[in-house]
């Protein structure tokens, strides 16, 4: 190596090291932090209610993890200190139930699938029939929630639209992502002719055009929230999860377009 | 056969202004560190491109910066010994010296390359070497492949650079005996660098002084020695 | 007789030793060879090793056909030109991976740069195993131009003017002296360019997206495979980490390999034609 090399190394090393020196140093006050794992279709409404939750709790430090629930879901089984669990589906929630991790999981909202594609629209997809004509498709992988929710629609599509239906569509399936945002930043991008997400997506995003998928085929995702069973969980998850379930929390919900019967 | 080189070139902070040139016995060039006796010679290698002046070598020129002539090295037909000597580690002695015959024996087989670069060792007194790896060999030993593969490809001038300069004084006086009776059974026009006098007395040379890029003086040995022009060649002569 | 200084030195080196080494342990550690079996028939698995093997063994035929000649280019020359273009050569190494798949995306996607122009062409990049290639090639080059351009630079110019008098042209000199002296260290950049693009993960990931068959490689099925079964992860994770510890050995090995070989050439004169090495006493070489 030369002189000029090591040095460079030197440097990188101690660089790489700083945020780990900063992040151990702001641990905040014991028992005033609170960690939220959060499905991605959650971003935009935690973080409003994330707000209001600052309001009644001004001492509390919050972060927010969202990620695909089956992401989220790996990592507390690895001992990930969260304290709260948002999930896209009841499966993922389940598991941490049944093994102990996770408690009295409640659904606290609901959502549905709709079709995104670019503004200018490039395959001419108008309706759901269309999709085949999409030969860039982008769905969220098999264990992703909102993938596995899109392949059960397509599946039911096969008997209400054309046997072969779902073959068809498949046939343009370029890409398989690890969470809903994604999938959409790939349709946003204009590189993928459609993808299939939460109608919340669709509604947060400005640079996608939807395309209703019928409610004969449509899936109803159901998500649960729950508190994490660790030894030095946060006091402030059961707050949290009563402002998510409460009133105001439900509006929140409803104004980022869940459903919430 | 005679040669000259007339040289005006800038590298980094060198000013190199010089009118050199020789018969069929060696020319010796001595001057002190840094004036640019090295530079000449790769330059008359054709390692470099002067920026003005004329290189002629025998009746071909291969430099001529008025008529935009500049022959590179490979056609140049000299045999360049560097400080080092510069074997090629990755090959054997006979490779090393079989790489000079490729040039002067264009379709020859490999065979026949070793066997005319094994002759060309036995002249040198080194055959024994042939098969060994450079690393492993002593300065002298060296110096006398090196020579023997700038020679195998029949140059028009020999140009060795600092021959004695990393031999003990051992090898040094055997070196400088076989480069004096070398030089002496034949001839072979040549441009010896070197610091010490005692080579330069031996080769019998014509001997250029260069001192900042400028030659100072030339003559023979015993001129130079009698009328040293600078301190240096007082100092070089021991005068 | 142990010097005074050695001990503070292996204390020192101690923690970081095991930081590195010791993850290594635990992951060979984890899965039971019956996991791994399984993991192996995991349909993730043969597609994911398939096409890593493939694609980066294009790259690396690509990254090494082109940055030879360049890595020469920045060993031999002083310009300022030259200066320039090492930095820039460099930028992909400082620069986070998916940053690299995003301007991929914005240079050769539908409405990047060249979209159109590749549209017009009838051809598409993104989500196709050319572009798992070229976000390979981008992230591996530098360590390879690096690496080569420093053992270039280590050979002596001298050598070459001596290869040029003794008839070769430049290209001669180049293959018959510089390469060869210089193999060493292009071997290890290569070496570690394979490496990097073995491991490459944000770059794909963005650029050329997650299809198994297509675009899915080692690093990406790894990822993948944690969503669902943690065993097929482990076992990918184990196949990947065994790879590239097979290609560090060759890193530190070539060398020293290299020399052997080398020496052995040189002491029996290579090649055919033995009968001409009868006489003298030519010993083996150092």
């Amino acid at each position: 190596m030369t002189s000029r090399t090591r040095l460079r190394s030197a440097a990188t090393f101690f660089a790489a090291m700083l945020p780990a020196v900063v992040v151990a140093g702001c641990s905040g006050v014991e028992g005033t932090r609170l960690s939220i794992y959060a499905a991605s279709s959650l971003t935009e409404a935690f973080e409003e209610l994330s707000v209001l939750f600052a309001r009644t709790h001004p001492a509390a430090s919050l972060s927010t993890t969202t990620a695909g629930s089956q992401v989220l879901r790996t990592q507390i089984e690895q001992g990930a200190p969260a304290d709260v669990f948002a999930s896209a589906n009841p499966e993922h929630m389940e598991a941490l139930v049944a093994a102990g991790l996770a408690s009295d999981a409640r659904v606290f909202a609901y959502n549905e699938l709709v079709i995104v594609v670019p503004l200018d629209n490039p395959a001419g997809i108008d309706s759901f029939e269309d999709l085949p004509n999409a030969r860039r498709l982008v769905l969220g992988t098999p264990n992703v929630p909102v993938g596995r929710y899109a392949r059960q629609a397509l599946a039911a599509a096969d008997s209400l639209v054309r046997p072969g239906f779902v073959e068809a569509v498949l046939d343009g399936l370029v890409s398989e992502e690890s969470n809903v945002r994604l999938a959409r930043s790939k349709v946003e991008l204009g590189e993928a002719d459609a993808a299939i997400v939460y109608r919340t997506d669709a509604a947060s995003s400005d640079r996608v055009r939807t395309v209703a998928i019928p409610p004969e085929v449509n899936v109803r995702a159901e998500y649960l929230i729950g508190a994490l069973e660790r030894a030095d969980r946060s006091p402030l998850a059961e707050a949290w999860i009563e402002l998510v379930l409460s009133a105001e929390g439900r509006a929140v919900l409803e104004r980022h377009g869940f459903d919430i019967e | 056969m005679s040669w000259r080189a007339v040289v005006r070139m800038r590298l980094g902070a060198l000013e190199l202004d010089v009118d050199v040139g020789g018969g069929d016995a060696p020319v010796a060039l001595i001057g002190p560190n840094g004036s640019g006796k090295t530079t000449l010679l790769r330059t008359i290698a054709g390692a470099h491109r002067p920026d003005g002046g004329a290189i002629r070598l025998g009746d071909e020129a291969v430099f001529d910066s008025e008529a935009g002539l500049d022959v590179p090295a490979e056609h140049r037909h000299v045999g360049y010994v560097p400080q080092g000597y510069g074997l090629f580690p990755h090959l054997s002695v006979l490779d090393n010296v079989a790489f000079g015959c490729a040039a002067r024996m264009p379709g020859a087989t490999r065979a026949e390359r070793r066997a005319r670069a094994r002759e060309q060792l036995a002249e040198l007194d080194c055959e024994y070497l042939a098969g060994r790896a450079p690393a492993g060999l002593s300065g002298g030993e060296q110096q006398r492949v090196a020579l023997a593969r700038a020679i195998v490809a029949g140059p028009r001038v020999l140009l060795l650079d600092e021959p004695l300069a990393a031999l003990d004084a051992r090898g040094r006086r055997a070196i400088r005996a076989f480069l004096g009776r070398y030089f002496a059974e034949r001839t072979r026009p040549a441009l010896v660098v070197s610091h010490d006098a005692r080579d330069v007395r031996e080769l019998g040379a014509e001997v250029y002084v260069i001192e900042a890029g400028r030659i100072v003086q030339s003559g023979r040995p015993d001129e130079l020695a009698g009328r040293p022009a600078t301190e240096f060649v007082a100092a070089f002569f021991d005068v | 007789m142990r010097s005074p200084a050695r001990l503070p030195a292996a204390l020192v080196a101690l923690p970081i030793l095991t930081l590195l080494v010791v993850p290594m342990v635990a992951l060979a550690l984890a899965s039971s060879p019956s996991d791994l079996a399984e993991a192996v028939r995991d349909p993730l698995f043969a597609p994911a090793l398939l096409l890593s093997a493939r694609t980066t063994l294009v790259s690396l035929a690509l990254v090494v056909a082109m940055g030879t000649p360049l890595a020469w280019w920045l060993g031999r020359s002083t310009s300022r030109t030259a200066r320039l273009v090492e930095v820039l050569v460099d930028l992909p190494i400082v620069v986070p991976p998916a940053v690299v798949g995003i301007a991929l995306l914005q240079t050769f996607g539908r409405r990047g740069l060249f979209g159109g122009w590749l549209e017009g062409l009838g051809l598409q990049i993104p989500f196709t195993t050319t572009a798992v290639v070229m976000a390979q090639v981008v992230v591996a080059a530098p360590f390879f131009v690096q690496a080569a351009a420093s053992a270039f630079r280590g050979v002596d110019a001298d050598l070459l003017t001596v290869a040029r008098t003794l008839g070769q042209s430049p290209r001669g000199a180049f293959f018959r002296v510089a390469l060869p002296m210089a193999l060493p260290g292009v071997v290890v950049g290569a070496a570690l360019a394979w490496a990097r693009a073995l491991g490459e993960f944000g770059a794909t990931l963005l650029f050329a997206g997650n299809l198994p068959g297509t675009t899915q490689t080692m690093p990406l099925a790894i990822y993948v495979a944690l969503e669902s079964d943690v065993r097929v992860a482990l076992a990918l994770a184990l196949v990947l980490a065994l790879v590239a510890l097979v290609l560090l050995l060759v890193l530190r090995a070539a060398p020293a390999l290299w020399a052997r070989v080398g020496a052995a050439a040189v002491a029996t004169g290579g090649g055919p034609d033995r009968s001409e090495e009868a006489g003298g006493p030519g010993g083996a070489g150092r």
